[in-house]
């Protein structure tokens, strides 16, 4: 049970560094960006890309992630600042769009094959759990990019104006809150956020431009089962959601009907993610409507 | 990575360019089925080239009865729904009497389904799931079933004294009949399979899947897949110290992950012959239409393909009908780049040459044969 404990923490880590992103946005935009795990698809890419140009791997992430933040900046000018009169839904689908839009420019400049980012881990084992170097990094890296954000938020000046943009928006742009100049900080935190993500999830499985499709599902479930707008909720729904993933292919579900032995294959970890959707949807409805940050 | 692409860009666009061509009333036309893009694109361009130096060398030597053999060379994206309607193009549209085809075992199934209701022919190159039996009279295989190589490969690692296997293999036809077949000869020698893994294609990593081998901690592993898979496989059993040998079914057509780490643990069945003076033919040929790119065996068995086909239609014209009836005959004697090819009386390859081949300082070295 260690080892689900393990596979568990270091899934979650990955889906929590993207997850904050959306509920960021979330707060203070008030809709789903689908765009944003597309970000993290681009931010794997562009370390892939860095390390061929000669880069070490950490600084490969660092000028993904403020190339990605910069991405997201832009796409923000060229499209949604546009729309923000439009109802939530509308957004929704337009993000879908620019999402497509991005994943059609990855296949044609890095083509459709999988693509492997060279690492060199070794194996940890403590208990009777396996682990690699690399996912302590990731474990790790999380770890600080959270309490990295934890501390932006409620330690620092800006922090405090994307908290009350996302408390009240308008209230807040009457106090003298720059809210556009706030919004585009908000696209580049969210950006880099989502491009670190999805380099570590690169690093630890590979890249191929239907990525955004693997881990659209748990990145929305976590921020679903967190509260949508709640970017603390949306870590802690990534590891609740990756537990529960992990736990029901690790059991042995057929011993424990007294058969042979039977587990859930684990390409059905993505239903567990609908499930725990679904689950919180049904249970309570009310936590995703829009709180604060 | 970007030989690759480019690889099945310039492949694609020649093999496009020559379907593209006008027809003549004088040409005899025959469609070659390949996934130009999706996955597995590489070792599908590759056959498809291995008909085209077929083709070259016959329409050089005069064509079929002085026709000149066209060929119409459709994409199926590796998708079931895509192969049908390139099968349907071609033989309903193009009225093709046969076609070529490189795809896997769920593709293939569906497309002799189709062959078969249309009394038209089906040349397989690629798939290797027994189920391929099922359509005698329509299609024919160049490449030997999963039985009859699983069989070997169960009987080969039993004879290295291991004692206890896990399977690993993708959840699909040619994967569950590797698995089957090798697993079944394996018990019979005394064996045992501690685990089977069944995996679903085209996941980002199979850690849990890897996970569950580590805990049965098998002797040796029995594998069989391809492509990106692979070789996100082996990463994820490299990362967990999974450090037993791999024996699989067709080790060639893994894509190793790392040289070092899989350095003399990888060995397996394989298809042989391509040594002969055909198979030694058919790489010059490759090599001197395509410079610098490096061949696979896949080469071989389009070349064979259009190689008995032609040999048929010599025979009897183009009727479909007339094809199917002729081509075990036509088979007969025939050495080809494969090696000799003969068939059961479903048209399926039995006694193959089969190599057994080790992955050694970062190739395949054959290091015996089974006849």
């Amino acid at each position: 049970m260690l080892q689900v404990l393990v596979n568990s923490i270091v899934y979650g880590s990955e889906i929590a560094i993207i997850a904050v992103g959306i509920a960021l946005s979330y707060s203070i935009l008030r809709f789903a960006n689908f765009a944003h795990i597309q970000y993290a698809v681009v931010g794997g890419y562009a370390t892939y890309a860095g390390t061929k140009l000669g880069l070490p791997i950490v600084a490969a992430i660092a000028v993904g992630a403020v190339l990605v933040g910069g991405l997201a900046v832009l796409v923000d000018a060229l499209v949604f600042s546009r729309l923000r009169a439009i109802a939530p839904e509308g957004k929704m689908i337009v993000s879908w769009g620019v999402a497509l839009f991005i994943r059609a420019i990855i296949a044609s400049v890095f083509g459709g094959s999988a693509i492997i980012i060279e690492t060199s881990s070794s194996t940890i084992q403590v208990g009777g759990a396996i682990f690699t170097s690399l996912d302590l990094i990731v474990v790790l890296a999380t770890v600080g990019f959270m309490v990295l954000l934890q501390l932006f938020l409620y330690h620092t000046r800006h922090g405090s104006a994307l908290r009350a943009l996302a408390s009240n928006y308008d209230l807040a742009v009457t106090r003298g809150i720059p809210g556009d100049r706030m919004i585009r900080l908000m696209w580049f935190v969210t950006g880099a956020y989502a491009a670190i993500g999805g380099s570590l999830i690169a690093l630890e499985t590979r890249l191929q431009p239907n990525m955004d499709l693997i881990i659209l599902l748990p990145v929305f479930a976590a921020v679903t089962i967190g509260g949508l707008s709640n970017v603390f909720g949306a870590v802690i729904g990534a590891f609740v959601l990756s537990l529960a993933q992990n736990v029901v292919i690790a059991v042995d579900f057929g011993s424990l009907l007294g058969g042979d032995p039977w587990f859930v294959p684990s390409q059905f970890r993505d239903y567990i993610a609908v499930l725990a959707m679904v689950v919180v949807l049904v249970l309570r409805p009310a936590s995703v409507r829009p709180a604060n940050a | 990575m970007k030989r690759n692409t480019m690889l099945a860009a310039i492949g694609a666009a020649a093999l496009a360019m020559a379907g593209m061509s006008p027809v003549m009333a004088e040409d005899i036309t025959i469609g070659v089925i390949a996934n130009l893009t999706g996955q597995d694109v590489n070792t599908s361009v590759q056959m498809a080239r291995g008909v085209e130096i077929a083709a070259d060398e016959i329409n050089k030597a005069g064509g079929i009865g002085g026709k000149t053999i066209k060929l119409i060379v459709e994409d199926s994206e590796y998708k079931t729904q895509e192969a049908l309607t390139a099968a349907t193009k071609l033989y309903d549209v193009d009225k093709v009497p046969a076609v070529i085809m490189f795809g896997g075992s769920s593709l293939m199934i569906a497309v002799a389904e189709l062959a078969k209701q249309e009394g038209k022919v089906l040349i397989n190159t690629s798939s290797s799931s027994a189920k391929l039996g099922d359509y005698p009279g329509t299609l024919f295989s160049i490449l030997p079933l999963d039985d009859i190589l699983g069989k070997e490969l169960g009987k080969y690692i039993a004879k290295k004294g291991i004692k206890t296997v896990a399977t690993v293999v993708p959840n699909n036809t040619f994967g569950l009949g590797v698995a089957d077949a090798a697993g079944a000869a394996f018990k019979e020698a005394g064996g045992k399979v501690v685990k089977s893994v069944a995996y679903t294609e085209g996941q980002p990593d199979y850690r849990a899947d890897m996970q569950s081998v580590v805990a049965a901690a098998p002797e040796a592993i029995i594998s069989a897949g391809y492509g990106d898979d692979s070789r996100t496989i082996f990463k994820n059993a490299r990362e967990l110290g999974l450090n037993v040998p791999w024996f699989a079914a067709y080790p060639s057509i893994f894509t190793v992950e790392n040289d070092a780490w899989m350095n003399g643990k990888l060995s397996g069945v394989d298809n042989g012959g391509y040594s002969n003076d055909t198979g030694k033919a058919v790489l010059a040929a490759y090599k001197a239409k395509w410079p610098g790119e490096e061949p696979l065996a896949h080469i071989y068995y389009g070349y064979d393909a259009l190689k008995v086909l032609a040999a048929a239609m010599a025979k009897v014209g183009e009727d479909p009908k007339a094809i199917a009836a002729e081509l075990p005959n036509a088979v007969k004697g025939y050495v080809g780049a494969t090696g000799a090819i003969a068939w059961d009386d479903r048209g399926q390859r039995i006694d193959p040459p089969l190599d057994l081949i080790e992955y050694k300082d970062g190739k395949f070295e054959t290091v015996g044969t089974i006849q």
